[in-house]
């Protein structure tokens, strides 16, 4: 294991950021932390580097015990949020300053240090840039000087912090698979913060899903996406229509008003709340089992996908994801009434009563 | 594109021009009271000052700058400033790491404490030394008996400049380390830095501008400093006057042609720091235009 978590626990006043975490990193492994703001993704991160003392529980780094060990001596590469560049350094000396820090025993040569640097800057794509000045780079390049400048001191591993944050929507898409594909050359154990689940889901090996200083779920993004353990990984995950449902006999019926939906999908007395994902959602011209009905209220056709905004008859709304070629086949207009039958319902107990 | 950009500037100074529509009048009669202030309050004093100062001549001027007790107050001048500054240099450095960086209980009683100094006046700032330190004072009995000197000689001078140029340095600095926050300091830290490393490396050049614009105007006040110090000082000559005291007893005695010479050196010293203070700002101005160009 490259980076094991106990039982972490971290306060500020009487706000609990961390509240008895435990995870577990393999060597080699990319795991993002998600979660909304103030869940304590951030935190979490600032503790396993040691920035921030953690009120109980222990981080072990490869097996050495790093839980009362100084910042500078767990060799974490640290990239942060707003990149945190050194200001009036050169690209060039942002980059060696990890190794000029070192005491003299330690400290490569002049020579080594050039090599080094110039290296780390081809592997960013920034050796043309190394006598610029952190304030004439783009945002993207920033970023990536300040990965140059983690690397820099070999770190046991890479810890990001929202390293995508600060950026345009082009440009993170772009860092994004570039930053997936250096990972996959250095191997490096990382783990970076998000609060984009997509994100988390195309770039992690594992996601782990954060909210209020708890985890509530560790998983691939598989699992994640397709099997959430509970409501809030569910919601947070983002695209997802919610009913309220109540049971009757054998059948379950959406919101207030008699809607049937499917009782196949073993829902009990316990479940009074559904979740559809919009493309589980398949609309109809003509009545089938277990369907109902509802109205076309806005039609979104810009894009691989077509999203239909529909009501349903208990007078919930809802969104449905069709394909284009589906959804010309249908010929759906605004305001038609339709049928729409659910394929797949993930059902959680909830206190929601009716 | 420099030529498009060239015709733009024109464009935008020919709307400029064509907004100014005062007539000459308005015009001619603000530039007149600008200027009248100007000579009333700046350019004639200091052709006072000049004139009187060579009143009798460049070599009596000289005479007077260069007489036992005149020098013996530069040199007081200038040993206050040399003691004065580079602690208010450590002053101010601790409380703007301390409010900048850190959070703590009394952090907004201590900001307002570092001001004091500026709503004080200086004479009481004086006299509260004299009160303390003093043969009548709190402390007078216990430092006559041990031999200690502290008011109507240097350490009392030093004290009492100290303090009442103590928010330069920190006031310059405060607002700049809170801009500029921790996480460089942080990112250092990480990469395996000491504190003293990210101290010089990475918090000092940082502040470097705005600390030597504290360290000029604490500089310039602390030779110049008059109230406080004259209540300390006792006014001994050739021993605790310093140059703004020395000034004060010649014009006392008449003489005003040395009272003159000596103000001019004051003044000469205004202008000095003047001229550094733009040259800071210059250099600070280029340093960032030569950062933010690519």
């Amino acid at each position: 294991m490259s980076i094991q978590v106990f039982d972490v626990t971290k306060k500020f006043d009487d706000f609990t950021a961390l509240q008895n975490i435990s995870l577990e990193v393999a060597e080699g492994e990319r795991v993002a932390l998600l979660g909304p703001s103030g869940s304590g993704k951030t935190t979490l991160l600032r503790v396993i580097s040691g920035l921030e003392p953690a009120d109980s529980g222990r981080v072990v780094i490869r097996g050495n015990e790093m839980t009362d060990e100084k910042v500078s001596d767990r060799k974490v590469g640290f990239v942060f949020q707003h990149y945190a560049l050194f200001r009036h350094m050169s690209v060039f000396e942002n980059v060696a300053f990890g190794l000029r820090v070192r005491s003299k025993s330690e400290r490569p040569g002049n020579a080594d240090i050039k090599k080094r640097v110039l290296e780390l800057l081809k592997l960013v794509r920034l050796d043309s840039m190394a006598s610029r000045y952190p304030s004439q780079l783009s945002g993207g390049q920033r970023q990536r000087v300040a990965l140059a400048r983690a690397l820099a001191i070999e770190p046991n591993m890479l810890l990001l912090d929202e390293p995508f944050g600060a950026l345009d929507a082009k440009v993170r898409r772009e860092l994004r698979q570039w930053l997936r594909e250096l990972h996959d050359k250095l191997g490096m154990t990382s783990i970076f913060v998000t609060h984009d689940q997509e994100e988390a889901l195309e770039l992690a090996d594992r996601v782990v899903v954060m909210n209020r200083g708890r985890i509530e779920q560790i998983g691939t993004p598989d699992e994640i996406y397709h099997h959430p353990a509970n409501e809030f990984v569910c919601e947070f995950l983002g695209n997802v229509n919610f009913f309220h449902c109540r049971l009757e006999g054998e059948k379950v019926y959406l919101g207030n008003t008699g809607v049937r939906i499917s009782d196949k999908f073993g829902l009990d007395s316990k479940h009074n709340k559904v979740y559809i994902r919009p493309h589980r959602l398949e609309i109809s011209r003509v009545p089938a089992e277990d369907s109902f009905g509802a109205t076309i209220r806005l039609i979104h056709s810009a894009g691989p996908l077509v999203r239909v905004e529909i009501e349903v008859h208990s007078g919930e709304r809802a969104s449905v994801e069709l394909s284009q070629e589906r959804f010309c086949e249908l010929d759906l207009k605004k305001g038609e009434a339709v049928y729409v039958v659910a394929k797949e319902i993930r059902a959680y107990p909830g206190d929601y009563s009716i | 594109m420099a030529g498009a950009t060239g015709l733009r500037k024109r464009a935008a100074n020919q709307v400029a021009r064509a907004s100014v529509t005062e007539p000459p009048l308005v015009r001619g009669i603000l530039t007149a009271i600008a200027l009248i202030f100007l000579v009333v309050f700046l350019i004639l004093p200091i052709t006072v000052i000049v004139a009187g100062a060579l009143a009798k001549g460049v070599q009596f001027y000289f005479q007077a700058l260069t007489e036992p007790v005149a020098l013996a107050a530069a040199r007081l001048t200038l040993l206050v400033a040399v003691i004065t500054v580079p602690l208010n240099v450590l002053f101010g450095l601790a409380a703007a790491w301390a409010l900048a960086k850190f959070d703590f209980v009394g952090k907004k009683f201590l900001t307002t404490l570092i001001d004091l100094p500026f709503s004080v006046s200086p004479v009481i700032s004086g006299l509260i030394y004299v009160l303390v330190f003093g043969a009548q004072g709190v402390l007078g009995p216990w430092l006559q008996a041990h031999d200690i000197k502290i008011v109507f000689a240097l350490p009392g001078i030093v004290l009492a400049t100290v303090f009442v140029t103590s928010p330069f340095v920190a006031r310059e600095l405060i607002p700049l380390m809170q801009a500029q926050g921790n996480e460089e300091e942080n990112a250092a830290i990480i990469l395996g830095a000491s504190g003293w490393q990210t101290f010089w490396r990475v918090t000092l050049p940082n502040i470097k501008w705005g600390l030597l614009y504290g360290v000029i105007l604490c500089t310039a006040r602390a030779m110049g400093e008059f109230g406080a110090v004259s209540v300390v000082s006792g006014h001994i000559r050739g021993l605790t006057n310093t140059l703004p005291l020395h000034v004060e007893i010649l014009y006392n005695e008449y003489s005003f042609t040395a009272a003159f010479a000596v103000s001019s050196l004051l003044m000469m010293l205004a202008f000095v720091t003047l001229a550094l203070k733009h040259f800071i700002e210059w250099q600070h101005s280029r340093e960032t235009n030569l950062t933010a160009e690519s």
